[in-house]
């Protein structure tokens, strides 16, 4: 488990982490997204040691990170410009990280890399953005460190690439209840691999939640109703969070349990209802606006 | 995986990424050091082949070569020692200025002291490797050839600590400016501030010295201090000892620089623990560093500045001083700004530190401007002092003196040698000429500029008020060493001198033949205007001889040294250089030795050798060539004249050529030999501006020698002055 409490970070006079609070259970993937500046990057160094949090705790399994050998076998960091050395090839890397992590997967690094078509022999400088990013995530996978830690690791992969790599990810987390953090300031990426997402805005998070839990307590309904009387009774009894209205149809996004919902509907007995399932982006946009920001200005 | 072979492997692992620095290096002393060893020596054979048919010397001056060039005085060595310390240092730990990179070796799971001391070793490796490759090389070069002796491959083993030694100081510098900043360029520039800062300060702190006070005397190893206060330099100055001749101060020097060495290792591993991350590609590493390096830079630079400009003008203006002060604080405190920030908008950012770094060096120009500490007035409690030093300056200027610290091999000042190894107990004389010398100051000091001038060319022009350099060095109880120098008035100060010359702790030092080693004392010869003989002695023969001279040399006053024309001059060779004693006519028995050796040294100059005597007054002379020159006549020195006057004498106005006894009876007897005055100018009144040439027959064969002399002051017969137009 991951635990920070109350962390900071200032440079100079720009406080690029305030008082941040997360807790990361194991086997989850903890998607990280905000803006640009928002404090991703420089949270993810803080957790993996490479930078010491002014103030409060970053722990790993109970073990602080900064100096602490222990804690950081246990992960692998990969940045959004992960260095190769000069004029390495990805079998010097391995090389490499095979004297760093001692449970380092030579035999699976040399399939992934078949697998993804990546030459081994040829030099990482004439690689591409998105061939480096695969390797730097094949590295990362091939250390068998317990958790993974992701800056903006999709970023610069084509759709077919980004999927392979979640895919790998995905089979890791399946084989070896791994955790993994993946920051990213696009949403959509998160969408299907994450199961609980942190917000961060100016340093600061703004919320931390289960994404799972998130999609079983909002819901977006469309629905019919006989007369006003019965919408009007039906919305004061919702927790409604969004409500939109197009001639008799209603668009409402609510909170709450799905099945409460359903047979609230039931006993009014409207024209017509239908719970559609949400997207990541409609759940922080409903979210957000709840405490008070505009999403789209949050995250891209 | 175990820590060691972890170690290991991360060595394996940044080796892999320096090759193109080892590959550097293993070149340079390729070509630098084993080739040029193999042209040497095929240099050798072909020596010894054809010049050996005619020098006996040959095979010696070759193993000297040999040794100065595997030894620790190779030059070329040392300069692939410093290049390669410098880039070693600098490019092992470049990583930390690239955010990337800090990224991947900070967030592995490796200690930062073994991600140092892998760097850091290989560091090291990359250089002893491959010298000690070459070294082999070398060794087996000349052991194939013959050369090989044990003194050779004593001198490789010392040249390879010693520059191991250096190395490791130069290359942990080097590797502390990379961990005190975040930029490559900035890195470079901490590397060569920290390699000349020491030596910068003692040069910005003796200009000021010798500039604002009066009393203060640039001790001996002032010069050598600054070049030693650069490591560079103390490496360079070190080796150069070395090769010399081992001497007790290298030792101290060797375990001094090894626990400065390890110390800043220490200091090296602290900073490498305690650096951000977040520094890489900012211009300094450390907040805290920023404004102490920014003050330490700016406040000297702008002395310097302020002491440049006031050099520069001749009239050593106060007005250029502060000009010069303003100029290089702002300057130099801009340009640390924009280096600061990368920015030169930002060159007077922080103004505060702008106005601090002014007013401390304000601080600092007034503590010397207005002598606050009273630097020139003080002189040491009494009772605080347990010896002292002196020097005079003007009192016999043919003796000669050998830094003991250079094994007696590098000629140094007088003044600095006195200093440095005499110790009067009875120093009451030289504590009452101090006394004189501060009144001096004071005087100097009360009057305004213009009396000030009139005060300094009367002193000057007056014979009667002749100055001197006075030097001394108090050896305080707590061992505390104070320096002062004073200018002190001949009249009213020749007693206490008298004093201090008869004072045997004086003579001890100033006369260096009282501390030789007889074994080490070579030929002995004599020589004056009639003979110059080499004596055969044996060494109890030159111990005796020593012996008889320096007892006769206790008794020898500073009266007799003056008012005494030596009859001869003997010539001792020590340590291979050669040193000259005055045989005065009081030294009975040297006079007998040398006699009982064959020498006749009851001869002395007397009438009868004189074949004639030219007078030359340049006052006339020299008016005469720029009249004819130029058509008008300058103040003219004797030193500017043109070099015809030096020549033989000529039949012109102003000159005269004597061959009657009776005159030259008259006119050598009011003689005093060139360089017997010069020797002590400063208590020797002569009559400067006649030059006198004696020609003296030195033997019944027609043959002579010519002797330079002067005449003393208020001795010039009047038919002389008559007849060379003296006024």
């Amino acid at each position: 488990m991951i635990e920070a409490v109350n962390i900071s970070k200032d440079f100079y006079d720009i406080k690029a982490v305030d008082q941040v609070s997360l807790t990361i259970q194991e086997g989850n993937v903890f998607g990280l997204v905000g803006t640009n500046g928002a404090g991703k990057s420089t949270f993810l160094r803080m957790l993996s040691g490479i930078i010491k949090p002014d103030k409060g705790v970053i722990k790993i399994d109970g073990m602080d990170i900064y100096e602490n050998v222990k804690a950081k076998e246990r992960f692998f960091y990969i940045s959004d410009d992960q260095f190769y050395f000069n004029n390495a090839t990805p079998i010097d890397m391995k090389n490499f990280y095979q004297v760093i992590y001692e449970g380092f997967d030579g035999e699976r690094f040399d399939t992934l890399m078949e697998q993804f078509e990546l030459t081994p022999n040829r030099k990482i400088n004439t690689y591409s953005k998105g061939m480096k990013k695969q390797l730097s995530v094949i590295c990362g996978i091939c250390s068998n460190t317990k958790y993974i830690f992701c800056d903006e690791t999709f970023d610069g992969l084509d759709p077919v690439m980004r999927q392979a790599v979640k895919s790998i990810i995905a089979k890791e987390i399946a084989d070896r209840n791994i955790t993994t953090i993946i920051a990213s300031h696009n949403l959509r990426e998160l969408e299907d691999i994450c199961d609980h997402i942190g917000l961060l805005h100016r340093g600061g998070i703004l919320f931390s939640k289960d994404l799972y839990d998130m999609k079983l307590n909002i819901h977006k309904i469309q629905c019919v109703f006989h007369n006003e009387e019965d919408a009007k009774a039906m919305f004061d009894n919702l927790d409604i969070l969004k409500r939109e209205q197009r001639g008799s149809l209603y668009t409402i996004t609510a909170r709450g349990n799905r099945e409460e919902i359903t047979n609230y509907f039931d006993k009014v007995k409207p024209v017509f209802f239908e719970i559609l399932p949400l997207t990541l982006e409609e759940i922080f946009i409903s979210e957000t606006e709840v405490v008070g920001y505009d999403i789209k200005k949050l995250i891209s | 995986m175990t820590s060691k072979n972890l170690f290991l492997k991360l060595q394996r692992e940044d080796m892999k990424r320096r090759v193109w620095s080892i590959a550097l290096s293993m070149l340079g002393f390729f070509l630098l050091f084993t080739v040029v060893c193999a042209m040497e020596v095929s240099n050798y054979a072909y020596r010894i082949e054809n010049v050996g048919k005619f020098d006996p010397n040959i095979k010696k001056w070759i193993y000297n070569q040999i040794i100065n060039f595997i030894g620790p005085a190779n030059e070329l060595v040392l300069m692939i020692t410093m290049v390669c310390a410098v880039i070693c240092g600098l490019s092992g730990f470049f990583y930390l200025h690239s955010k990337k990179k800090v990224d991947l070796f900070h967030s592995i799971p490796v200690r930062r002291e073994k991600l140092f001391a892998a760097t850091f070793i290989n560091g090291l490796l990359i250089y002893i490797v491959p010298y000690l490759i070459n070294l082999l090389l070398c060794l087996l070069i000349l052991a194939v050839n013959k050369y090989m002796t044990v003194e050779v491959f004593l001198a490789g083993l010392t040249a390879f600590g010693l520059n191991i030694l250096y190395y490791t100081l130069i290359y942990t510098i080097a590797i502390i400016a990379v961990m005190l900043t975040g930029n490559i360029v900035v890195s470079f520039l901490g590397a060569g501030v920290f390699y000349l800062y020491g030596s910068f300060i003692l040069g910005i702190k003796d200009l000021y010295f010798n500039q604002f006070f009066s009393t203060y005397f640039t001790i001996n190893n002032t010069e050598r201090l600054i070049v030693e206060m650069s490591p560079l330099g103390n490496y360079v100055s070190t080796a150069s000892r070395i090769a010399d001749g081992y001497d007790v101060d290298i030792l101290t020097t060797i375990i001094l620089v090894s626990v400065i060495t390890i110390a800043l290792i220490i200091f090296a591993v602290f900073l490498y623990k305690k650096r951000p991350s977040e520094a890489a590609g900012k211009a300094m590493a450390f907040e805290i560093s920023r404004p102490i390096i920014k003050l330490a830079l700016v406040i000297p630079l702008s002395l310097a500045g302020g002491i440049l400009f006031m050099s520069i003008s001749s009239s050593h203006d106060m007005a250029w001083l502060i000009f010069g002060l303003v100029f290089a604080l702002l300057i130099s405190y801009g340009i640390v700004e924009i280096i600061y920030n990368f920015d030169i908008r930002k060159a007077f950012n922080g103004i505060y530190y702008l106005i601090g770094s002014a007013v401390g060096v304000a601080i600092i120009v007034c503590i010397f401007q207005f002598d606050i500490f009273k630097y020139d007035e003080y002189i040491p409690k009494k009772n605080d002092v347990k010896s002292v030093s002196v020097s005079i300056n003007g009192l016999d200027g043919h003796m000669r003196y050998f830094d003991l610290y250079y094994n007696s091999l590098r000629s140094v000042y007088n003044s600095n040698y006195e200093i440095d190894n005499m110790e009067i107990t009875n120093f009451e004389p030289a504590y009452e000429l101090a006394k004189i010398g501060i009144e001096q100051v004071k005087k100097m000091k009360s009057v305004t500029e213009n009396d000030e001038a009139m005060y300094m060319t009367t002193n000057i022009a007056s014979e009667a008020n002749k100055n001197y350099i006075f030097n001394v060095k108090y050896t305080l109880d707590s061992g505390r060493k104070v320096y002062r120098e004073y200018t002190l008035p001949v009249n009213e100060t020749y007693d206490l001198v008298q004093t201090i010359y008869n004072d045997l702790d004086y003579k001890k030092v100033h006369y260096p033949i009282y501390q030789w080693d007889v074994n080490k004392v070579g030929e002995i010869s004599c020589y004056n205007e009639f003979e110059d003989k080499t004596f055969s002695l044996s060494t109890p023969e030159k111990k005796q001889l020593i012996d008889i001279y320096i007892d006769e040399l206790n008794n020898h006053s500073l009266d007799d040294n003056i008012n005494l024309q030596p009859i001869a001059t003997l010539g001792f060779e020590y340590n291979k250089l050669l040193f000259n004693y005055y045989v005065y006519p009081t030294f009975t028995n040297t006079i007998k030795f040398i006699n009982d050796h064959g020498f006749d040294g009851t001869r002395v100059v007397g009438t009868k050798d004189i074949k004639e005597i030219y007078v030359e007054n340049y006052k006339i002379t020299l008016e005469d060539i720029e009249a004819e020159k130029y058509g008008h006549t300058y103040a003219v020195t004797r030193e500017m004249a043109p070099k015809e006057v030096n020549g033989p004498p000529m039949d012109r106005e102003g000159t005269k050529t004597y061959t009657d006894p009776a005159l030259i009876n008259e006119i050598y007897s009011a003689l005093i030999r060139d360089d017997h005055y010069r020797n002590n100018s400063i208590f020797i009144d002569v009559e400067n501006s006649i030059d006198v040439i004696v020609t003296i027959k030195t033997d019944d064969y027609g043959n002579f020698i010519t002797r330079s002399y002067y005449f003393k002051t208020n001795e010039i017969p009047e038919f002389v002055k008559e007849d060379i137009g003296y006024k």
